[in-house]
């Protein structure tokens, strides 16, 4: 796509009361301007994305004022559910390789922790709905945990599986979690802590969930050239693409199951000439313990029903083969929604991971889930060693 | 008393709800290839625009299902842990229901619709049968 990332920034990451997102999303933009050793007013471009739930009051087109920035070339608000910040990541890389922009700005920011109250008081809101898609507020499954543990549910069930396979991920993210100074969770996770935490929608524990915080995340997009001469090992984007299945909730097929993943895998090894076996290392969107197993599968790393195994022989942890969420991902370390796995493979791509770093990290595989598993990007990321 | 949230009909949707609120469970028939819908415009497996409406049997079996430890909405909050999940009826079409009786819970489990009045709005649960 001949474009890369040069700058990273992050705002907030707290479970402590913040400004509001607008501003912690200027706070992240200018951070990861000064990131990349340039001034702000580089930027000459800037793509938004907010949670599904807010409007353009919360955060929208006008952060181009409160950064001060004359004459963009670009400015946008990206929506995809959750795999937002992909879609906005994509819209700059886009715009930068056909010489639409010079240099983008793409910010996701959040606030949902309210201190003192439960996360269902953000994430469970009440909701009538309409059409045939809102009787599942009629059922009562309010929230994405509900909806996370039907494919759960129906993923154990269609495989034969027990709930010890959804321990294992919560296990594994927390001991990446543990090397990682900015996540939320880090005390070790026990088999036996996992198992005595409280369900939250059967098969899902507290522990199967992720960590909201309040925050900002940006990243700068610019060309490979622009990259070369930055203050930071530049992480190029090799490929992006979407995958939205749209599968009929019928006899036939199923919905619980079935990844966008799948589409998006085939694009980006299709354009890159890479494999499975290609990628050092798996930023997975894992909101809920579940989307990691599901992408493992949709992206071809083991067939469907298989990917405990990356969990169960240490594979996916520190000192494994193909390390996933090695910043403690969603469930561990910080949910900002689809900024989160992007923050960790540009930081693990540039080598400063710090305990966490994989060796010889090269090639980063990032997804973002929307919806449930309805709506998906996937993106190749490499280090300053891939020609691009 | 509170009832659960029932959703306004949409286009797709309005002759299904406008059954549901007389206690009928419709499903609509593609009059092009004959595949079963629960509530759509168009056909997704044809692209066929008509359909034919019929009365589900009621019967089904759980495709999926939770047990919800928390009470979002007040209609809910003396049905903890409140069983809910996707059923598929036996003419093919999957839904959103609560799933309520004393029938054991398990994918794959036998299902049969049970219908009650909210007010005036109709509203469908699936009663797992037991033994």
């Amino acid at each position: 796509m001949k474009s890369s990332i040069v700058g990273l920034g992050l705002a907030g990451l707290t479970r402590e009361a913040t400004p509001p997102p607008a501003e912690l999303a200027r706070q992240a933009v200018v951070a990861a301007a000064h990131d990349a050793g340039l001034p702000v007013s580089t930027i000459d471009g800037l793509v938004v994305c907010r949670t599904s739930a807010a409007g353009d009051s919360v955060l929208g087109l006008d952060l181009q004022r409160a950064l001060g920035l004359r004459d963009l070339a670009l400015n946008r608000i990206a929506l995809c559910e959750g795999a937002s910040a992909l879609a906005a990541i994509q819209l700059a890389a886009l715009a930068v390789s056909a010489g639409a922009a010079k240099t983008v700005a793409c910010v996701f920011a959040d606030t949902p922790v309210i201190p003192g109250k439960r996360m269902s008081a953000s994430f469970g809101r009440l909701k009538t709905g309409t059409g045939v898609e809102g009787l599942r507020y009629s059922a009562g499954l309010f929230g994405g945990a509900a909806m996370y543990a039907l494919s759960a549910m129906r993923y154990l069930a269609v495989h034969g599986l027990g709930e010890e396979v959804l321990a294992y991920v919560a296990i594994t993210t927390r001991r990446w979690a543990a090397l990682n100074p900015r996540a939320s969770y880090r005390k070790p996770l026990s088999y036996d802590d996992y198992f005595a935490a409280r369900y939250i929608a059967e098969p899902l524990r507290l522990f199967d969930c992720a960590a909201p915080v309040n925050g900002a995340i940006a990243v700068l997009v610019t060309s490979p050239e622009r990259a070369a001469d930055g203050a930071r090992p530049p992480v190029h984007i090799l490929a992006c693409a979407e995958g939205h299945p749209g599968t009929p909730d019928r006899r036939g097929f199923d919905r619980q199951l079935d990844h966008g993943g799948a589409t998006a895998a085939r694009a980006l090894f299709g354009t890159t000439g890479l494999a499975p076996g290609d990628i050092d290392l798996c930023e997975f969107y894992d909101a809920f313990s579940i989307s990691p197993l599901l992408a493992l599968e949709a992206y071809g790393f083991c067939p469907a029903g298989e990917a405990r195994q990356a969990y169960a022989d240490g594979n996916a942890g520190p000192g494994g083969r193909l390390p996933i969420n090695t910043g403690g991902g969603h469930l561990s370390g910080y949910y900002l929604q689809g900024m989160t796995p992007v923050a960790e493979a540009v930081a693990q791509l540039r080598g400063t991971a710090g305990d966490r770093q994989v060796p010889r990290a090269r090639t980063a595989l990032v997804t973002n889930d929307g919806g449930r598993f309805d709506y998906h990007l996937g993106m190749l990321l490499g280090s300053g060693e891939h020609v691009t | 008393m509170s009832f659960p949230p029932i959703p306004e009909p949409d286009a797709a949707s309005a002759g299904f709800f406008a059954a549901l609120d007389a206690q009928r469970l419709e499903l609509r028939r593609c009059t092009a290839c004959g595949t079963v819908h629960l509530a759509v415009l168009v056909c997704d497996a044809c692209g066929g625009s008509g359909f034919a409406p019929f009365l589900a049997s009621g019967a089904g079996i759980v495709h999926s299902f939770t047990r919800l430890h928390m009470a979002h909405h007040p209609a809910f909050a003396e049905a903890l842990p409140l069983t809910a999940g996707v059923v598929e009826l036996a003419e093919g079409p999957r839904l959103f229901a609560r799933l309520v009786g004393q029938g054991p819970c398990a994918v794959g489990a036998p299902v049969m619709a049970e219908f009650s009045d909210c007010d005036g709005r109709g509203l469908v649960v699936f009663s797992l049968i037991a033994g």
